[in-house]
Protein backbone atom coordinates (compact mmCIF):
# COMPACT_ATOMS: atom_id res chain seq x y z
CA UNK A 1 0.00 0.00 0.00
CA UNK A 2 1.38 3.63 -1.40
CA UNK A 3 0.78 6.37 1.03
CA UNK A 4 -1.27 8.16 -0.95
CA UNK A 5 -3.69 5.13 -1.19
CA UNK A 6 -3.41 5.10 2.93
CA UNK A 7 -4.64 8.71 2.87
CA UNK A 8 -6.78 8.46 0.26
CA UNK A 9 -8.73 5.51 2.31
CA UNK A 10 -8.16 7.69 5.69
CA UNK A 11 -10.64 10.28 3.77
CA UNK A 12 -13.00 7.63 3.15
CA UNK A 13 -13.16 7.43 6.94
CA UNK A 14 -11.62 3.67 6.87
CA UNK A 15 -10.55 2.92 10.22
CA UNK A 16 -7.63 1.13 9.44
CA UNK A 17 -6.84 -0.57 12.28
CA UNK A 18 -6.17 -4.09 10.25
CA UNK A 19 -4.85 -5.85 7.54
CA UNK A 20 -2.64 -3.80 5.08
CA UNK A 21 -3.35 -0.37 6.20
CA UNK A 22 -2.52 -1.69 9.75
CA UNK A 23 0.62 -2.55 8.59
CA UNK A 24 1.76 0.37 6.53
CA UNK A 25 0.79 3.01 9.04
CA UNK A 26 3.05 0.56 11.45
CA UNK A 27 5.88 0.62 8.82
CA UNK A 28 5.65 4.48 7.86
CA UNK A 29 6.17 6.97 10.45
CA UNK A 30 3.64 9.61 8.31
CA UNK A 31 0.99 7.69 7.11
CA UNK A 32 1.39 6.52 11.44
CA UNK A 33 1.35 10.59 12.45
CA UNK A 34 -1.61 11.37 9.92
CA UNK A 35 -3.88 8.30 11.31
CA UNK A 36 -2.96 9.34 14.59
CA UNK A 37 -4.41 13.38 14.08
CA UNK A 38 -7.29 11.80 12.03
CA UNK A 39 -8.17 10.01 15.37
CA UNK A 40 -8.08 12.92 17.04
CA UNK A 41 -9.71 15.29 15.08
CA UNK A 42 -12.75 12.86 15.16
CA UNK A 43 -12.92 12.41 18.88
CA UNK A 44 -12.55 16.47 18.80
CA UNK A 45 -15.35 16.32 16.14
CA UNK A 46 -17.79 14.57 17.98
CA UNK A 47 -17.01 16.69 21.29
CA UNK A 48 -18.28 19.32 19.05
CA UNK A 49 -21.82 18.16 19.30
CA UNK A 50 -21.73 19.10 23.12
CA UNK A 51 -21.62 22.26 22.62
CA UNK A 52 -23.53 24.76 24.81
CA UNK A 53 -26.08 26.84 23.20
CA UNK A 54 -27.01 30.66 24.91
CA UNK A 55 -29.41 30.27 27.45
CA UNK A 56 -31.94 32.55 26.08
CA UNK A 57 -32.14 30.46 22.62
CA UNK A 58 -35.56 28.74 23.59
CA UNK A 59 -37.15 31.79 24.58
CA UNK A 60 -36.08 34.17 21.93
CA UNK A 61 -36.87 31.66 18.91
CA UNK A 62 -40.43 31.22 20.22
CA UNK A 63 -40.47 34.74 20.26
CA UNK A 64 -39.17 34.97 16.52
CA UNK A 65 -41.62 32.02 15.56
CA UNK A 66 -45.20 33.73 17.24
CA UNK A 67 -44.11 37.48 16.25
CA UNK A 68 -43.68 35.60 12.46
CA UNK A 69 -47.00 34.39 13.04
CA UNK A 70 -48.35 37.23 14.27
CA UNK A 71 -47.18 39.09 11.50
CA UNK A 72 -48.43 36.41 8.77
CA UNK A 73 -51.60 36.40 10.88
CA UNK A 74 -52.23 40.34 10.09
CA UNK A 75 -50.88 39.94 6.05
CA UNK A 76 -53.76 37.37 5.57
CA UNK A 77 -56.27 40.18 7.05
CA UNK A 78 -54.96 42.87 5.11
CA UNK A 79 -54.93 40.47 1.94
CA UNK A 80 -58.36 39.11 3.07
CA UNK A 81 -59.73 43.10 3.19
CA UNK A 82 -58.22 44.08 -0.16
CA UNK A 83 -60.12 40.90 -1.71
CA UNK A 84 -62.86 42.09 -0.06
CA UNK A 85 -62.67 45.48 -1.12
CA UNK A 86 -62.08 44.35 -4.95
CA UNK A 87 -65.26 41.88 -4.77
CA UNK A 88 -67.09 45.06 -3.29
CA UNK A 89 -66.02 47.36 -5.79
CA UNK A 90 -66.46 44.63 -8.83
CA UNK A 91 -70.38 44.18 -7.23
CA UNK A 92 -70.61 47.79 -7.58
CA UNK A 93 -69.51 48.33 -10.68
CA UNK A 94 -71.53 45.09 -11.48
CA UNK A 95 -74.67 47.30 -10.20
CA UNK A 96 -74.09 50.40 -11.48
CA UNK A 97 -72.80 49.77 -14.84
CA UNK A 98 -73.88 51.53 -18.09
CA UNK A 99 -76.96 50.35 -20.25
CA UNK A 100 -80.50 50.58 -20.39
CA UNK A 101 -80.69 47.22 -17.64
CA UNK A 102 -83.15 46.49 -14.97
CA UNK A 103 -82.26 47.75 -11.75
CA UNK A 104 -82.00 44.45 -9.48
CA UNK A 105 -84.84 46.12 -7.22
CA UNK A 106 -86.99 46.02 -10.11
CA UNK A 107 -86.68 42.48 -10.69
CA UNK A 108 -87.53 41.99 -7.04
CA UNK A 109 -90.38 44.15 -7.36
CA UNK A 110 -91.32 41.82 -10.67
CA UNK A 111 -91.09 39.13 -8.87
CA UNK A 112 -92.92 40.04 -5.73
CA UNK A 113 -95.68 41.77 -6.79
CA UNK A 114 -98.45 39.32 -8.02
CA UNK A 115 -99.61 40.09 -11.38
CA UNK A 116 -102.27 42.68 -11.70
CA UNK A 117 -102.31 44.34 -8.47
CA UNK A 118 -100.89 47.13 -9.75
CA UNK A 119 -103.97 48.21 -12.19
CA UNK A 120 -105.68 48.47 -8.73
CA UNK A 121 -102.90 50.34 -6.78
CA UNK A 122 -103.22 54.12 -6.53
CA UNK A 123 -100.46 55.67 -9.29
CA UNK A 124 -98.77 58.03 -6.71
CA UNK A 125 -97.78 54.47 -5.26
CA UNK A 126 -96.68 52.99 -8.15
CA UNK A 127 -94.47 56.27 -8.82
CA UNK A 128 -92.75 56.25 -5.21
CA UNK A 129 -91.95 52.20 -5.38
CA UNK A 130 -90.76 53.04 -8.78
CA UNK A 131 -88.80 56.05 -7.70
CA UNK A 132 -87.49 54.12 -4.23
CA UNK A 133 -86.17 50.85 -6.95
CA UNK A 134 -84.39 53.31 -9.12
CA UNK A 135 -82.83 55.15 -6.57
CA UNK A 136 -82.28 52.26 -4.40
CA UNK A 137 -79.36 51.20 -7.05
CA UNK A 138 -78.40 54.26 -8.99
CA UNK A 139 -77.73 56.84 -5.85
CA UNK A 140 -74.48 56.42 -4.56
CA UNK A 141 -74.12 60.10 -4.75
CA UNK A 142 -76.50 63.34 -4.38
CA UNK A 143 -76.55 64.08 -8.09
CA UNK A 144 -77.33 60.89 -9.63
CA UNK A 145 -79.77 60.56 -6.64
CA UNK A 146 -81.39 63.44 -8.39
CA UNK A 147 -80.98 62.19 -11.68
CA UNK A 148 -82.46 59.15 -10.34
CA UNK A 149 -85.58 61.18 -8.90
CA UNK A 150 -86.38 62.76 -12.64
CA UNK A 151 -85.47 59.86 -14.37
CA UNK A 152 -88.78 57.75 -11.69
CA UNK A 153 -90.74 61.27 -12.49
CA UNK A 154 -90.89 60.82 -15.74
CA UNK A 155 -91.32 57.05 -15.94
CA UNK A 156 -94.31 57.67 -13.59
CA UNK A 157 -95.38 60.41 -15.80
CA UNK A 158 -95.41 58.34 -18.88
CA UNK A 159 -97.13 55.60 -16.79
CA UNK A 160 -99.94 58.04 -17.18
CA UNK A 161 -100.19 58.63 -20.41
CA UNK A 162 -102.37 55.86 -22.74
CA UNK A 163 -100.45 53.41 -25.18
CA UNK A 164 -96.90 54.52 -23.92
CA UNK A 165 -96.83 51.75 -20.65
CA UNK A 166 -94.21 49.08 -21.52
CA UNK A 167 -94.40 48.27 -17.67
CA UNK A 168 -96.26 45.24 -16.75
CA UNK A 169 -97.00 46.56 -13.31
CA UNK A 170 -98.09 50.11 -14.49
CA UNK A 171 -101.41 51.60 -13.34
CA UNK A 172 -104.35 51.79 -15.61
CA UNK A 173 -103.38 54.49 -18.49
CA UNK A 174 -104.98 57.96 -17.07
CA UNK A 175 -106.49 56.79 -14.44
CA UNK A 176 -106.95 59.36 -11.76
CA UNK A 177 -105.78 59.30 -8.05
CA UNK A 178 -109.60 58.69 -6.25
CA UNK A 179 -110.50 62.70 -4.86
CA UNK A 180 -109.52 64.06 -8.71
CA UNK A 181 -111.73 64.47 -11.57
CA UNK A 182 -110.16 63.76 -14.59
CA UNK A 183 -109.78 67.15 -15.87
CA UNK A 184 -107.99 68.08 -12.51
CA UNK A 185 -105.91 64.75 -13.31
CA UNK A 186 -104.91 65.92 -16.80
CA UNK A 187 -104.40 69.72 -15.74
CA UNK A 188 -101.86 67.99 -13.05
CA UNK A 189 -99.95 65.65 -15.39
CA UNK A 190 -99.23 68.04 -17.72
CA UNK A 191 -97.88 70.37 -14.88
CA UNK A 192 -95.97 67.35 -14.05
CA UNK A 193 -95.05 66.40 -17.54
CA UNK A 194 -93.41 70.16 -17.91
CA UNK A 195 -91.29 70.07 -14.52
CA UNK A 196 -90.19 66.80 -15.55
CA UNK A 197 -88.52 68.17 -18.46
CA UNK A 198 -87.47 71.53 -16.61
CA UNK A 199 -85.47 69.04 -13.89
CA UNK A 200 -83.79 66.59 -16.62
CA UNK A 201 -82.59 69.59 -18.46
CA UNK A 202 -81.15 70.99 -15.04
CA UNK A 203 -80.06 66.94 -14.07
CA UNK A 204 -77.76 66.53 -17.35
CA UNK A 205 -76.48 69.91 -16.49
CA UNK A 206 -75.57 68.92 -13.18
CA UNK A 207 -74.12 66.15 -14.71
CA UNK A 208 -72.02 67.84 -16.81
CA UNK A 209 -70.37 69.56 -13.23
CA UNK A 210 -69.64 65.95 -12.06
CA UNK A 211 -68.71 64.50 -14.70
CA UNK A 212 -66.54 67.27 -17.03
CA UNK A 213 -64.45 64.38 -19.21
CA UNK A 214 -67.73 62.75 -20.77
CA UNK A 215 -70.03 65.82 -21.40
CA UNK A 216 -71.53 64.26 -23.99
CA UNK A 217 -72.75 61.36 -22.24
CA UNK A 218 -73.93 62.69 -19.68
CA UNK A 219 -76.07 64.81 -22.19
CA UNK A 220 -77.57 62.30 -23.99
CA UNK A 221 -78.88 59.69 -21.45
CA UNK A 222 -81.52 61.55 -20.12
CA UNK A 223 -84.46 60.42 -18.81
CA UNK A 224 -86.45 62.20 -21.24
CA UNK A 225 -84.37 60.33 -24.06
CA UNK A 226 -85.29 57.14 -22.37
CA UNK A 227 -88.90 57.56 -22.07
CA UNK A 228 -89.61 57.46 -26.33
CA UNK A 229 -87.45 54.43 -26.27
CA UNK A 230 -90.17 51.89 -25.53
CA UNK A 231 -87.83 51.19 -22.43
CA UNK A 232 -87.99 50.96 -18.86
CA UNK A 233 -86.01 54.33 -18.15
CA UNK A 234 -83.90 53.29 -15.83
CA UNK A 235 -81.68 56.09 -14.07
CA UNK A 236 -80.08 58.20 -17.51
CA UNK A 237 -76.37 56.77 -18.44
CA UNK A 238 -74.89 56.04 -14.78
CA UNK A 239 -74.36 57.43 -11.34
CA UNK A 240 -70.97 57.74 -12.10
CA UNK A 241 -70.75 59.40 -15.45
CA UNK A 242 -69.54 56.98 -17.94
CA UNK A 243 -70.49 55.17 -21.23
CA UNK A 244 -74.15 53.86 -21.37
CA UNK A 245 -76.11 53.37 -24.42
CA UNK A 246 -75.44 51.37 -27.77
CA UNK A 247 -75.09 54.74 -28.74
CA UNK A 248 -72.72 55.90 -26.78
CA UNK A 249 -70.40 53.06 -27.38
CA UNK A 250 -70.43 53.39 -30.66
CA UNK A 251 -69.21 57.55 -30.04
CA UNK A 252 -66.51 56.28 -28.17
CA UNK A 253 -62.95 55.66 -29.66
CA UNK A 254 -62.46 51.80 -30.59
CA UNK A 255 -59.84 51.34 -27.76
CA UNK A 256 -62.16 52.39 -25.40
CA UNK A 257 -65.12 50.71 -26.60
CA UNK A 258 -63.14 47.39 -27.18
CA UNK A 259 -62.16 47.77 -23.51
CA UNK A 260 -65.76 48.57 -22.50
CA UNK A 261 -67.22 45.32 -24.08
CA UNK A 262 -64.55 43.25 -22.75
CA UNK A 263 -65.28 44.46 -19.29
CA UNK A 264 -68.55 44.40 -19.72
CA UNK A 265 -68.77 40.73 -20.80
CA UNK A 266 -66.18 39.82 -18.17
CA UNK A 267 -68.23 41.32 -15.48
CA UNK A 268 -71.66 40.00 -16.74
CA UNK A 269 -70.34 36.49 -17.44
CA UNK A 270 -73.13 34.00 -16.93
CA UNK A 271 -71.60 32.61 -13.93
CA UNK A 272 -71.83 35.95 -12.04
CA UNK A 273 -74.43 36.24 -9.71
CA UNK A 274 -75.85 39.80 -10.28
CA UNK A 275 -78.13 40.42 -7.24
CA UNK A 276 -80.36 38.22 -4.74
CA UNK A 277 -84.21 38.33 -4.92
CA UNK A 278 -86.26 37.96 -1.47
CA UNK A 279 -89.85 36.78 -2.88
CA UNK A 280 -92.11 33.80 -2.37
CA UNK A 281 -93.33 30.48 -3.79
CA UNK A 282 -96.55 31.98 -4.65
CA UNK A 283 -95.12 34.54 -6.48
CA UNK A 284 -92.81 32.79 -8.07
CA UNK A 285 -95.47 30.50 -9.17
CA UNK A 286 -97.64 33.30 -10.45
CA UNK A 287 -94.96 34.77 -12.34
CA UNK A 288 -93.09 32.40 -14.02
CA UNK A 289 -96.25 30.10 -15.02
CA UNK A 290 -95.33 27.34 -12.60
CA UNK A 291 -97.81 24.32 -11.79
CA UNK A 292 -98.05 24.26 -7.96
CA UNK A 293 -97.10 21.10 -7.81
CA UNK A 294 -93.24 22.72 -9.11
CA UNK A 295 -93.43 25.41 -6.57
CA UNK A 296 -89.77 26.55 -4.76
CA UNK A 297 -90.04 25.20 -1.22
CA UNK A 298 -89.82 27.79 1.59
CA UNK A 299 -86.41 28.90 2.44
CA UNK A 300 -85.22 27.53 -0.86
CA UNK A 301 -82.97 28.95 -3.18
CA UNK A 302 -84.06 28.94 -6.72
CA UNK A 303 -81.47 30.85 -9.73
CA UNK A 304 -82.61 32.95 -12.62
CA UNK A 305 -80.20 32.61 -15.33
CA UNK A 306 -79.73 34.81 -18.16
CA UNK A 307 -77.83 33.71 -20.91
CA UNK A 308 -75.89 35.99 -23.34
CA UNK A 309 -78.48 35.94 -25.69
CA UNK A 310 -80.58 37.11 -23.35
CA UNK A 311 -82.09 33.75 -22.30
CA UNK A 312 -84.22 33.18 -19.80
CA UNK A 313 -84.13 30.08 -17.63
CA UNK A 314 -84.92 28.89 -14.41
CA UNK A 315 -82.73 26.40 -11.62
CA UNK A 316 -84.07 25.03 -8.89
CA UNK A 317 -81.44 24.33 -5.87
CA UNK A 318 -79.85 21.67 -7.00
CA UNK A 319 -79.40 23.93 -10.20
CA UNK A 320 -81.73 21.51 -12.59
CA UNK A 321 -83.99 23.57 -15.05
CA UNK A 322 -87.32 24.37 -14.34
CA UNK A 323 -89.71 23.46 -16.81
CA UNK A 324 -91.61 26.93 -17.23
CA UNK A 325 -94.02 29.00 -19.50
CA UNK A 326 -91.06 31.03 -21.96
CA UNK A 327 -93.86 33.63 -22.53
CA UNK A 328 -95.41 33.83 -19.16
CA UNK A 329 -91.70 34.73 -17.91
CA UNK A 330 -90.83 37.17 -20.81
CA UNK A 331 -94.25 38.64 -20.16
CA UNK A 332 -93.61 39.09 -16.67
CA UNK A 333 -90.29 40.70 -17.31
CA UNK A 334 -91.52 43.29 -19.65
CA UNK A 335 -89.50 44.44 -22.92
CA UNK A 336 -86.33 45.31 -20.68
CA UNK A 337 -83.05 43.09 -21.31
CA UNK A 338 -81.63 41.35 -18.06
CA UNK A 339 -77.63 41.41 -17.53
CA UNK A 340 -76.35 38.25 -18.26
CA UNK A 341 -75.87 36.50 -15.11
CA UNK A 342 -77.23 34.72 -12.54
CA UNK A 343 -80.05 36.36 -9.77
CA UNK A 344 -80.51 34.18 -6.88
CA UNK A 345 -84.00 34.06 -5.75
CA UNK A 346 -84.65 33.35 -1.86
CA UNK A 347 -87.91 31.94 -1.49
CA UNK A 348 -89.16 33.09 1.88
CA UNK A 349 -92.85 32.56 3.38
CA UNK B 1 -28.24 -1.57 18.41
CA UNK B 2 -28.96 1.58 18.74
CA UNK B 3 -27.21 3.57 21.60
CA UNK B 4 -28.00 6.87 23.53
CA UNK B 5 -25.67 9.04 22.13
CA UNK B 6 -23.83 9.81 25.89
CA UNK B 7 -23.75 5.43 26.02
CA UNK B 8 -22.54 5.34 22.32
CA UNK B 9 -19.42 8.43 22.92
CA UNK B 10 -18.42 5.53 26.44
CA UNK B 11 -18.65 2.79 24.62
CA UNK B 12 -16.37 4.66 21.40
CA UNK B 13 -13.74 5.30 24.31
CA UNK B 14 -13.81 2.24 26.02
CA UNK B 15 -13.07 -0.02 23.09
CA UNK B 16 -10.37 2.82 21.35
CA UNK B 17 -12.43 2.74 18.66
CA UNK B 18 -10.28 5.26 15.92
CA UNK B 19 -13.59 7.20 14.43
CA UNK B 20 -16.44 6.16 16.46
CA UNK B 21 -18.38 4.40 14.39
CA UNK B 22 -20.70 3.46 16.51
CA UNK B 23 -24.66 3.94 15.39
CA UNK B 24 -25.91 6.35 17.13
CA UNK B 25 -29.59 6.91 17.68
CA UNK B 26 -30.18 10.40 16.64
CA UNK B 27 -31.75 12.65 19.01
CA UNK B 28 -35.67 12.44 18.70
CA UNK B 29 -35.70 10.41 16.04
CA UNK B 30 -38.30 8.42 18.00
CA UNK B 31 -40.39 11.49 19.73
CA UNK B 32 -40.61 13.45 16.76
CA UNK B 33 -43.26 12.10 15.10
CA UNK B 34 -46.10 12.82 17.53
CA UNK B 35 -44.73 16.35 18.62
CA UNK B 36 -45.15 16.73 14.71
CA UNK B 37 -47.85 15.53 14.28
CA UNK B 38 -49.44 17.91 17.73
CA UNK B 39 -47.56 21.26 15.45
CA UNK B 40 -49.01 20.43 12.11
CA UNK B 41 -52.63 19.92 13.73
CA UNK B 42 -51.49 23.53 15.01
CA UNK B 43 -50.54 22.79 18.70
CA UNK B 44 -47.92 25.49 19.25
CA UNK B 45 -46.95 23.23 22.46
CA UNK B 46 -46.19 20.51 19.77
CA UNK B 47 -43.95 22.50 18.21
CA UNK B 48 -42.49 24.06 21.28
CA UNK B 49 -41.71 20.68 22.36
CA UNK B 50 -39.72 20.29 18.79
CA UNK B 51 -37.76 23.78 19.33
CA UNK B 52 -36.45 22.39 22.92
CA UNK B 53 -35.55 18.98 21.67
CA UNK B 54 -33.12 20.69 18.34
CA UNK B 55 -32.20 24.18 18.80
CA UNK B 56 -28.99 23.48 20.40
CA UNK B 57 -27.97 21.64 17.63
CA UNK B 58 -29.41 23.96 15.05
CA UNK B 59 -27.65 26.37 16.56
CA UNK B 60 -24.58 25.14 17.08
CA UNK B 61 -24.68 23.89 13.32
CA UNK B 62 -25.37 27.52 12.60
CA UNK B 63 -22.28 29.04 14.63
CA UNK B 64 -19.81 26.67 13.32
CA UNK B 65 -21.01 26.89 9.53
CA UNK B 66 -21.38 31.08 10.30
CA UNK B 67 -19.08 31.17 12.96
CA UNK B 68 -20.47 34.32 14.51
CA UNK B 69 -22.94 34.20 17.08
CA UNK B 70 -25.54 36.66 16.38
CA UNK B 71 -25.58 35.10 12.89
CA UNK B 72 -25.97 31.67 14.37
CA UNK B 73 -29.01 33.20 16.91
CA UNK B 74 -30.79 34.63 13.77
CA UNK B 75 -30.16 31.58 11.79
CA UNK B 76 -31.56 29.08 13.99
CA UNK B 77 -34.36 31.63 14.62
CA UNK B 78 -34.93 31.56 10.88
CA UNK B 79 -34.75 27.69 10.99
CA UNK B 80 -37.48 27.35 13.26
CA UNK B 81 -39.71 30.01 11.88
CA UNK B 82 -39.19 28.11 8.33
CA UNK B 83 -40.03 25.21 9.91
CA UNK B 84 -43.13 26.40 11.67
CA UNK B 85 -44.29 27.31 7.86
CA UNK B 86 -43.17 24.85 6.49
CA UNK B 87 -44.52 22.02 8.66
CA UNK B 88 -47.79 21.43 7.06
CA UNK B 89 -45.91 20.23 3.66
CA UNK B 90 -43.82 17.96 5.94
CA UNK B 91 -44.09 14.37 4.22
CA UNK B 92 -42.17 12.61 6.11
CA UNK B 93 -40.14 10.85 3.72
CA UNK B 94 -37.01 11.97 5.89
CA UNK B 95 -36.86 12.38 9.63
CA UNK B 96 -38.03 15.60 11.12
CA UNK B 97 -34.33 15.96 12.18
CA UNK B 98 -32.96 15.37 9.14
CA UNK B 99 -35.38 17.79 7.21
CA UNK B 100 -34.38 20.31 10.00
CA UNK B 101 -31.34 20.09 9.08
CA UNK B 102 -31.91 20.60 5.66
CA UNK B 103 -34.07 23.56 6.58
CA UNK B 104 -30.93 25.04 8.51
CA UNK B 105 -28.03 24.84 6.12
CA UNK B 106 -30.21 26.34 3.36
CA UNK B 107 -30.71 29.18 6.19
CA UNK B 108 -27.24 29.29 6.72
CA UNK B 109 -26.26 29.02 2.83
CA UNK B 110 -28.43 31.81 2.29
CA UNK B 111 -26.71 33.98 4.91
CA UNK B 112 -23.71 33.43 3.52
CA UNK B 113 -24.49 33.79 0.13
CA UNK B 114 -26.17 37.47 1.01
CA UNK B 115 -22.52 38.38 2.74
CA UNK B 116 -21.57 37.28 6.20
CA UNK B 117 -18.59 39.79 5.57
CA UNK B 118 -20.79 42.94 5.76
CA UNK B 119 -19.79 45.03 8.49
CA UNK B 120 -21.91 45.16 12.18
CA UNK B 121 -21.70 48.07 13.47
CA UNK B 122 -22.22 47.94 16.78
CA UNK B 123 -21.53 49.55 20.52
CA UNK B 124 -20.52 47.69 23.03
CA UNK B 125 -19.70 49.26 26.31
CA UNK B 126 -16.98 48.20 27.77
CA UNK B 127 -17.50 50.41 31.34
CA UNK B 128 -20.20 52.07 33.09
CA UNK B 129 -21.01 54.53 35.73
CA UNK B 130 -21.60 52.85 39.09
CA UNK B 131 -25.38 54.14 39.65
CA UNK B 132 -24.30 54.39 43.97
CA UNK B 133 -20.88 54.86 44.36
CA UNK B 134 -20.30 56.90 40.96
CA UNK B 135 -17.28 54.87 40.00
CA UNK B 136 -16.48 53.86 36.91
CA UNK B 137 -16.52 50.46 36.81
CA UNK B 138 -15.56 47.66 34.17
CA UNK B 139 -17.89 45.70 32.78
CA UNK B 140 -17.95 41.74 32.45
CA UNK B 141 -16.85 40.83 29.14
CA UNK B 142 -18.36 38.76 26.89
CA UNK B 143 -20.27 35.17 28.54
CA UNK B 144 -17.84 33.17 28.24
CA UNK B 145 -20.26 29.96 28.75
CA UNK B 146 -21.30 31.60 25.05
CA UNK B 147 -18.16 30.56 23.76
CA UNK B 148 -17.87 26.45 23.14
CA UNK B 149 -13.88 26.39 22.90
CA UNK B 150 -13.83 29.18 26.07
CA UNK B 151 -16.37 26.73 27.99
CA UNK B 152 -15.04 23.47 27.43
CA UNK B 153 -11.83 24.79 28.25
CA UNK B 154 -10.59 22.90 24.86
CA UNK B 155 -7.31 22.01 23.41
CA UNK B 156 -5.33 23.43 21.43
CA UNK B 157 -6.73 21.30 18.84
CA UNK B 158 -10.46 22.65 18.85
CA UNK B 159 -9.30 26.00 18.24
CA UNK B 160 -7.76 24.61 15.16
CA UNK B 161 -10.13 23.00 14.03
CA UNK B 162 -12.52 25.36 14.21
CA UNK B 163 -10.30 27.63 12.02
CA UNK B 164 -10.02 24.93 9.93
CA UNK B 165 -13.48 24.65 9.26
CA UNK B 166 -13.71 27.92 8.71
CA UNK B 167 -10.98 28.00 5.84
CA UNK B 168 -12.28 25.26 4.21
CA UNK B 169 -15.41 25.62 1.25
CA UNK B 170 -19.19 25.95 3.19
CA UNK B 171 -19.62 22.92 0.64
CA UNK B 172 -17.03 20.90 2.78
CA UNK B 173 -17.60 22.54 5.92
CA UNK B 174 -21.57 21.53 6.12
CA UNK B 175 -20.71 18.25 4.94
CA UNK B 176 -18.34 17.52 7.86
CA UNK B 177 -20.65 19.25 10.55
CA UNK B 178 -23.39 16.51 9.92
CA UNK B 179 -21.30 13.76 9.44
CA UNK B 180 -18.94 14.19 12.06
CA UNK B 181 -20.55 16.19 14.22
CA UNK B 182 -24.08 15.83 14.23
CA UNK B 183 -23.80 11.80 13.39
CA UNK B 184 -25.70 11.32 9.92
CA UNK B 185 -25.28 8.44 8.08
CA UNK B 186 -25.20 8.84 4.56
CA UNK B 187 -29.02 8.19 3.63
CA UNK B 188 -29.93 11.13 6.03
CA UNK B 189 -27.07 13.40 4.77
CA UNK B 190 -28.00 12.67 1.17
CA UNK B 191 -31.88 14.36 2.19
CA UNK B 192 -30.04 17.14 4.27
CA UNK B 193 -28.33 18.11 1.30
CA UNK B 194 -30.06 17.07 -1.90
CA UNK B 195 -28.15 15.13 -3.42
CA UNK B 196 -27.83 11.30 -4.13
CA UNK B 197 -25.67 9.12 -1.68
CA UNK B 198 -22.72 8.59 -3.67
CA UNK B 199 -22.53 12.67 -3.90
CA UNK B 200 -22.76 12.00 -0.07
CA UNK B 201 -19.79 9.75 -0.04
CA UNK B 202 -17.45 11.38 -2.58
CA UNK B 203 -17.92 14.75 -1.37
CA UNK B 204 -17.27 13.73 2.03
CA UNK B 205 -14.16 12.18 1.38
CA UNK B 206 -12.97 15.24 -0.46
CA UNK B 207 -14.08 17.41 2.71
CA UNK B 208 -12.04 14.96 5.07
CA UNK B 209 -8.83 15.65 2.26
CA UNK B 210 -9.45 19.08 2.72
CA UNK B 211 -9.91 19.47 6.23
CA UNK B 212 -6.76 17.15 6.82
CA UNK B 213 -4.47 19.38 4.81
CA UNK B 214 -5.93 22.79 6.09
CA UNK B 215 -5.30 21.33 9.41
CA UNK B 216 -1.56 20.47 8.95
CA UNK B 217 -1.40 24.72 8.17
CA UNK B 218 -3.08 25.62 11.63
CA UNK B 219 -1.66 22.53 13.84
CA UNK B 220 1.59 21.37 12.99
Amino acid sequence: MTCEEFLRRLDQGDPMVEGDAAAHAAACPACDRALARSRAVANELSAMADEPAPPFLHARIMAHVRAGRRARAVRWRYAFAAAATVVLAVGTYVLLRPGPVLAPTQLAERLTNAPGHETAQNPTDTRERQAMAVGGVRAPAPVAKGRADKAASAQAARHTQPGVNTVAHAPAAGSPPPGETGAEHEAAERKAEAADEERSAGAALATQSVAPLVPDESKRTTAAEHAGANELPVVPANALGRAATASDSRQLPQPAQAAQSRAQSELAAPDTTVCAIRTTAGQVVAHLGLPTALAPPVDGVWTLVVARDGALAVHDARDRAVALDGTRLAAALGPVRLPPGRYTLLIER
Amino acid sequence: MELLPEMALAYADAVGMPWRRVRVAPPGSDTDAPDVARARAGDEAGFEALVRRHEREVYCLAHRMLHDREEALEAAQDTFLRVFRALPTFRGEASFRTWLFGIALNVCRNRLARGLKRERVTTVPLAQEDQISGEVVALPLADSALDPEAAAGRSELRRAIAAALQRISPEHREIILLREVRGLDYDALAAALGCPAGTVKSRLARARAALRVTLEGVWP
